[in-house]
């Protein structure tokens, strides 16, 4: 379901959306969302938005991770001092490999997981503006509009190059 | 240039009057220092170009030439090799004592004639590969106008066949520079993984060497348009990536011998991280090398700032040659203090002013970028520009 009545222009390639994207953020229309079979970093930039919080979630994971395994071996060296070789009862050597091995893993762990709750996954209905070509070699952008502003949005789509301009109504 | 010739001649100044002096030994540790240091920092920076070629990267080739021209030093560096021979009794214990065991590999002559037999091959190697690399970029240049593109003619064939023999030699040769110059300093103690830790971080010098260039001279010689925020960017993941490869190389030798806890194997270790003058230089090391920049490698903006990433490239120099120092240096002085003052200072800027003087001569004869190589026009296709993301 979209929120506003919108227009979705389809674009066969990368510069005309890119184009589109520059004109439709300098106008001050507002960009409902835009689809791309991979990820292209300028898309992201024009956009302008913040960085994903996953990136944060990860570095948690990564300190939990690698404090807690730490914590592990540490409690089970106490609870079972076995000497080896005249070694300390805890040494902090190997437990580098202990620390790295549990970063990793909840720092992958938590990435995932924060992947899959932000990206609001699993999608059991499609967004209303999909088009099964945006999985293969089209690209789209949502601009939605009010009143007046419809003619001016179909207008920029069209010049930037969309090849086929959808309403998709709210 | 004056400047950088004056640092070469007081360099050579406090190294003549030192090897004639009291303390003798230290010029020589302080030239075997810089001698390697500087020496892998070349190859690996020329090492940077030849992977460029191997992959086909598109991403540094403007990138290109600042490496290229790190490697000028080569040349000179092949002549400073032989210098080594005349402190030969000074460096090599095994001269005084030899060493029954490995006395067929450890002999002057066959060292000497090893080790100068592979930096002559690599040398040439190199300067091959970046004459023919700085050729076909004059021919595109001085081509008369209306004739055709003469892009992947014979100079860039021969680099597409070059680089990767450079890269399989440069393994190799930086191994047996890395035995022979260093690990032969204590001639009980050996690591497998030694040849392997020398050659792979002295790519890691290479690679802060040339953030250092980058960043300095992007906007000194008015490269803004040609090396771009994400070149940076990319770079300075790649300087991220081996801090951690070198890290962990580092760590997996000492790993293995704190486990097998055999003595004739610690020896090496424990003088050099628990033993006075040693100990606070090797702490220093691990974080000048290691923690700093990867704690500061972690921010993607930071990656693309020359306000931190020009000294951050500076602490790994600096740490990288520390580093070199306290492989050397305890296995040969025995004192209590620590040999570390105004002579191997002069020295180190003796070489410093020799690598300075070859880059800024070749990079005033040379193009600045790479103009005939056919990925990197196709890496400069209209392209927005991103100053800040």
């Amino acid at each position: 379901m979209v929120p506003d009545p919108a227009l979705l222009g389809i674009f066969p390639y990368l510069d005309d959306l890119l184009d589109a994207l520059r004109k439709a953020k300098k106008e001050g229309f507002k960009i409902l969302t835009v689809f791309s079979p991979i990820h292209f970093s300028e898309i992201q930039e024009i956009l302008g938005h913040k960085p994903s919080t996953v990136r944060y979630l990860c570095l948690a994971g990564g300190i939990l991770g690698g404090t807690s395994l730490v914590g592990l071996a540490v409690y089970a060296h106490l609870s079972f001092k076995l000497i080896t070789s005249g070694k300390p009862v805890l040494p902090w050597i190997p437990f580098v490999i202990v620390f790295f091995e549990g970063t990793v893993l909840l720092a992958v762990i938590f990435a995932v997981a924060a992947w899959i709750l932000k990206g609001r996954l699993p999608r059991v209905h499609l967004h209303a503006a999909y088009d099964p070509r945006f999985s293969e070699d089209r690209f789209g952008i949502l601009l939605g509009y009010q009143g007046e502003e419809q003619e001016a949005v179909r207008r920029l789509l069209m010049e930037a190059g969309a090849e086929e301009i959808r309403d998709v109504a709210g | 240039m004056i400047l950088f010739a004056a640092l070469a001649l007081a360099g050579a100044a406090a190294f003549l009057l030192g090897i004639g002096g009291p303390q003798s030994l230290r010029a020589w540790q302080a030239y075997l220092v810089n001698y390697v240091f500087w020496t892998g920092l070349s190859f690996g920076a020329v090492l940077f170009a030849a992977v460029l070629n191997m992959t086909d990267a598109r991403w540094g080739r403007s990138l290109k030439r600042l490496a290229e021209g790190l490697g000028a030093f080569l040349p000179a560096s092949f002549l400073l090799f032989w210098v080594l021979y005349f402190g030969r009794e000074e460096i090599f214990p095994w001269i005084r004592e030899p060493s029954t065991e490995r006395s067929g590999w450890l002999s002057v002559g066959f060292l000497f004639a090893r080790n100068g037999a592979g930096l002559l091959l690599l040398t040439l190697l190199s300067m091959t590969l970046i004459s023919n690399s700085v050729k076909a970029d004059r021919q595109f240049i001085n081509r008369p106008p209306g004739t055709s593109d003469p892009a992947g003619g014979k100079p860039w064939k021969a680099q597409r066949v070059l680089s990767p023999i450079i890269g399989i030699l440069y393994a190799f040769i930086l191994s047996l520079l890395a035995f022979d110059l260093i690990m032969s300093l204590d001639p009980h103690w050996y690591s497998t993984l030694f040849g392997a830790y020398y050659f792979m971080s002295s790519f890691f010098a290479g690679l802060a060497a040339l953030v250092f260039v980058s960043h300095l001279l992007r906007r000194a010689c008015g490269l803004q348009e040609y090396i771009h925020p994400h070149h940076l960017h990319d770079l300075g993941k790649l300087l991220f990536a081996f801090c951690l490869f070198t890290g962990y190389l580092f760590y997996v030798q000492f790993l293995v011998i704190w486990y097998g806890n055999l003595p004739e194997e610690t020896k090496y270790i424990i003088l050099r991280v628990r033993f006075t003058p040693w100990e606070p230089l090797g702490w220093t090391v691990l974080g000048m090398i290691f923690i700093l920049p990867f704690l500061v490698l972690l921010n993607r903006k930071w990656k693309m700032n020359p306000a931190v990433m020009i000294p951050v490239s500076l602490v790994v120099l600096v740490g990288m040659w520390l580093e070199r120092f306290i492989l050397v240096a305890p296995s040969l002085w025995k004192e209590k203090s620590l040999p570390l003052g105004f002579m191997e200072v002069l020295i180190t800027a003796g070489f410093f002013g020799i690598v300075a003087l070859s880059l800024a001569i070749f990079l005033q004869r040379a193009p600045l970028l790479p103009v005939s190589d056919p990925f990197f026009r196709e890496a400069m296709q209209p392209h927005e520009e991103k100053e800040r993301p």
